[in-house]
């Protein structure tokens, strides 16, 4: 009989998706506790060492830092300004104009006396032709290269062309760096005598935050509900996977934001891959696979402290772009190197770390939907089925809100950015709205995200942006 | 009641006024600063101290228009427009006179020292600093005004 | 059946939450206890500040100064640690170090046997920033302590150097070889004379890694008294030490006959020729210059680079560039020319 079957299939899904969901809770408490331990370690340590003694180890580790820029000119002039005030003393600055078609590349050598220069780039990576290179008369650290555009990656391979130091990190124009930024994101580089070859730092939600002078003047916590819950989810994020990945070499994101780079290690692994839109991810993945073809045992780490702060939406419109932009990027850079995948050759990061990103980052989202799909199916359903329903809700709430809870409270316990009592109480209870409103929208446009991939989409859409500083 | 006798009155009229601009984002150092020329024996001058976070407020304010003569102390790097950026600004108009210049610059610099002298700056101190060394520094250019 | 799972999983979950609560409700108590705490500390900063300052910069020491509560130490830790950021001045820090001598070294006694490594290695920062030789023993006292972390390790190690601790040499040698050039080095930087000689004379029994930083050491601080203990160096070793030692003369910039280094001008090595490339613009031997500009065709972008700020460190430097960046044909060269002519635009 049909209702027989129907039976059993609702049945049967509701226990995969149950399982599934038990799986992932198990798994994201092992990340918790190790972030737990690991965060509890370094909880309290006053600050970054005397670097006096370290500024031997720091001139033998110079930065190039490399901004591409597309249509900045509202916020250009102003953001390297910020960085050229750095609290590290030997670094370059190198701004890739990506071919803007607005007055970024005017105001920059206007404002900055930039003039132009001779100089033989030696083509390490290929990249698109590029035009003039300028060197600002007023500060000679500080660099333009004017180029046709080719979207990011390109420009940053450009940037990696040209950079003369061996370490270097991208960063995005509208990012706010703290002033011992890399001085603590530097730090496990330097002391770790070249075995660790990149180093990210953890990233922060700017908006509500008063940012003057190009510094964070005072940490605050925003209004909008959208970026409340998004600072919940990157302290998730940064706070429970990326200390519990790091800390077995397993971290595969370097966030676009923020994150150091051995240069000699991109350029061997072949600089930034122009056709996908995550292109940081992607970069992460082939670099560890470059390690474990080599056979070398360097490391990828990761410093919980934040160190950069930057611009989120805050509007759906834009929120659900970059979604599904993100989602697209995740599929990207594991299919590309889907070879990894259970392959032991990889050690870690095939047997753990791809599965991981594969069953849970990627395809996590799709049950999830099926999850909230059911759920409310189930209730349509009634009878027993009411008890499936409760049970998919308690999972989804176990899986959604109390990790987010534990998240806050792991970060007032260890870091304590937030300086109001009332802001830790917000973020615990817009939390525990979580599963109710957030995780479902989210949920939803990563879906969507695999559409678009499905249909190949392959747009960056607009992102507005609003300028960080006041 | 004191009671100036004529000589002095016109003496103390006659006085200079030494206007102190400190420009620095770090409110300790300016602190330390300010004490530090607060300590100090200025007899043939009046003192006019003023801190600045930064040079956007710095020339906000005007400061320059008052009369007197004018010794800034500046920290060569900060972010918005640093040290090196003021200096020029101030240097610029070759004819004013009683602009001086004191500079804070990072121990490592030896390029940011060479610069300082070269856009103007009258001397240059070294952060870490000894207030000794400040204080003599800027004996040393308080000299060269009268 | 799904009711009894459904009844574990719904106790299982609402007992979490009470967790979660009850860690929440903790966490904000002590959120609220640290912002008065903090509030005071800024206080009595506030009240210490000047009374401080005019301890460093007069000597005069007022009644007003003595900490006696757990936040008036802390507060004047703090002053005292960022007092100790700026200031250099022999007077100045010779008075902060017998301040925090005076008033904080029972404290730190404590703090040095905490169970939280954070609270030690705090503490070893503050030892380390104030001077405060009078817990030299304790400090000793901790490299025997059973688990000790690296970083712990290194920075006892580096308070010692810094305090010329008598014995240090034989620790390093003795207990602690398998420490990394990089450790060594940070630790032997600090070290004066009289103790860094030691190192100097037990140099052939000591590992590499040992070795290395004693080279890297001397390179750093450009000491010339040990140029005949380089030059030594240089002819009866190979390989790694023997950069290194060449490494340390091109940096201590003289030597009373270049003629043995001349030919390092053409070896195999691009460190060794780069290195000599370096020796010949300290000393500026002019006969070496032909040499010079053929090495700014070199293959390797280091020995160019030498090359080019060697040639600039002659009188007429600046011509022989551009000369070589008008006529030369090899593309590096050039670039490497006008790149020297046009440094610190």
């Amino acid at each position: 009989m049909p209702f027989f079957q129907w039976e059993d299939i609702v049945t049967a899904f509701t226990l995969f998706i149950a399982v599934y969901m038990v799986i992932v809770i198990l798994f994201y408490t092992v990340i918790l506790l190790i972030s737990m331990l690991q965060l509890r370690k370094e909880y309290k340590l006053d600050r970054v060492q005397v670097y006096e003694d370290y500024m031997e180890g720091i001139y033998t580790k110079p930065v190039s830092i490399i901004v591409p820029a597309y249509n900045e000119e509202a916020g250009i002039v102003h953001s390297v300004r910020s960085l050229l005030s750095v609290n590290y003393p030997a670094f370059e600055i190198i701004v890739v104009n990506d071919g803007s078609t607005d007055h970024t590349l005017d105001k920059m050598i206007d404002h900055y006396d930039m003039k132009e220069i001779k100089k033989v780039v030696r083509k390490q990576i290929n990249t698109k032709p590029i035009g003039k290179i300028y060197q600002s008369a007023i500060f000679s650290n500080l660099f333009l290269i004017n180029k046709e555009n080719g979207g990011k990656a390109d420009a940053l391979n450009v940037g990696l062309n040209f950079s003369h130091y061996p370490y270097f990190c991208s960063l995005d124009g509208d990012s706010v760096l703290e002033q011992d930024a890399f001085l603590k994101v530097m730090k496990p580089i330097i002391d770790s005598n070249e075995e660790v070859i990149a180093s990210g730092g953890s990233v922060r939600i700017a908006n509500g935050c008063q940012i003057q002078n190009g510094r964070i003047q005072k940490i605050g916590l925003s209004d909008k509900p959208l970026v409340v819950m998004q600072i919940i989810e990157y302290l998730r994020a940064f706070l429970m996977g990326r200390i519990g990945l790091s800390r077995h070499n397993l971290l595969l994101i370097i966030s676009g934001a923020f994150g150091v780079f051995s240069k000699s290690w991109v350029v061997a692994a072949g600089g930034y891959r122009t056709d996908t839109v995550g292109e940081d991810m992607e970069l992460v993945v082939r670099m560890h696979r470059l390690l474990k073809e080599k056979g070398q045992k360097k490391k990828i780490v990761y410093v919980p402290d934040p160190v950069c702060w930057t611009e989120v939406p805050e509007d759906t419109t834009f929120l659900r772009r970059q979604r599904r932009r993100w989602h697209r990027g995740l599929f990207e850079s594991l299919w590309i190197h889907r070879k990894l995948t259970f392959n032991p050759k990889y050690g870690s990061i095939g047997l753990l770390a791809f599965p991981y990103f594969w069953i849970v980052e990627f395809f996590g989202p799709i049950i999830e939907l099926f999850g909230y799909i059911f759920m409310l199916l189930c209730l349509f359903l009634g009878g027993i089925y009411i008890e499936f329903a409760i049970l998919l809700f308690l999972l989804s709430l176990l899986y959604g809100s109390i990790f987010s809870m534990a998240a806050v409270l792991l970060e007032e316990w260890s870091l304590t950015k937030y300086p109001k009592v009332s802001d830790i109480i917000k973020l615990f209870l817009y939390s525990l709205t979580e599963t109710i409103w957030y995780r479902p929208m989210t949920v939803i446009w990563r879906c969507e995200g695999i559409l678009q991939m499905l249909k190949g989409d392959t747009s960056w859409g607009e992102m507005k942006r609003k300028g960080v500083s006041e | 009641m004191d009671f100036y006798t004529p000589n002095q009155e016109l003496l103390n009229q006659k006085k200079k006024t030494i206007l102190f601009s400190i420009i620095d984002d770090e409110e300790f150092i300016r602190s330390i600063i300010m004490r530090t020329i607060k300590m100090m024996n200025f007899d043939d001058f009046k003192l006019d101290l003023k801190e600045f976070e930064n040079g956007i407020q710095f020339f906000e304010s005007h400061r320059l228009e008052e009369s007197g003569e004018h010794l800034l102390i500046l920290d060569g790097v900060m972010p918005e427009m640093d040290g090196m950026e003021i200096l020029q600004k101030v240097k610029k108009d070759k004819n004013r006179r009683g602009i001086y210049v004191l500079m804070l610059t990072g121990r490592k610099s030896e390029p940011d020292i060479e610069r300082a002298l070269t856009l103007g700056a009258d001397d240059y101190l070294t952060k870490p600093f000894s207030i000794k060394e400040l204080q003599a520094r800027i004996q040393r250019i308080i000299k060269r005004i009268k | 059946m799904p009711n009894n799972e459904l009844f574990i999983l719904s106790v299982l979950t609402i007992s979490i939450l009470c967790i979660l609560v009850i860690l929440l409700v903790y966490l904000t108590i002590r959120k609220a206890i640290d912002i008065k705490r903090r509030e005071k500390i800024e206080k009595y900063k506030e009240i210490y500040n000047p009374l401080i300052f005019q301890l460093l910069t007069e000597g005069s020491y007022s009644r007003a100064l003595t900490p006696e509560s757990r936040l008036q130490q802390k507060a004047f830790e703090e002053l005292l640690s960022s007092y100790a950021n700026v200031l250099e001045g022999k007077e100045e820090r010779k008075r902060l170090t017998e301040f925090a001598e005076i008033h904080l070294t029972e404290y730190y006694r404590k703090r040095l046997k905490s169970k939280k490594w954070s609270t030690r290695m705090n503490t070893l920062y503050h030892i380390d920033d104030f001077n405060m030789t009078s817990l030299l023993d304790d400090v000793y006292r901790l490299t025997k302590k059973n688990r000790l972390s690296h970083e712990e390790l290194v920075h006892i190690l580096r308070i010692l150097a810094l305090f010329q601790f008598q014995s240090l040499f034989q620790l390093l040698t003795n207990h602690y070889q398998y420490l990394s050039e990089y450790d060594y080095r940070h630790i032997l930087i600090r070290l004066e004379k009289q103790q860094f000689d030691q190192f100097v004379l037990h140099f052939h029994k000591a590992e590499l890694p040992l070795q290395k930083a004693v080279l890297e050491v001397i390179s750093i601080k450009r000491e010339r008294s040990y140029l005949p203990f380089i030059e030594n160096i240089i002819f009866s070793y190979t390989g790694e030490v023997k950069l290194r030692s060449l490494k340390a003369l091109a940096e201590i910039g003289y030597v009373k006959n270049i003629n043995p280094y001349l030919n390092l001008l053409y070896s195999t090595k691009w460190e060794e020729r780069m290195i000599a490339a370096k020796l010949i613009g300290s000393l500026k031997v002019e006969k070496a210059m032909p040499r010079l500009i053929e090495l700014l065709h070199d293959q390797t972008w280091w020995v160019r680079y030498q090359a080019g700020q060697s040639i600039c460190q002659f009188a007429n430097g600046k011509d022989i560039l551009r000369k070589v960046f008008e006529t030369s044909k090899d593309v590096f060269a050039k670039d490497m020319a006008w790149e020297w002519l046009h440094k610190g635009v």
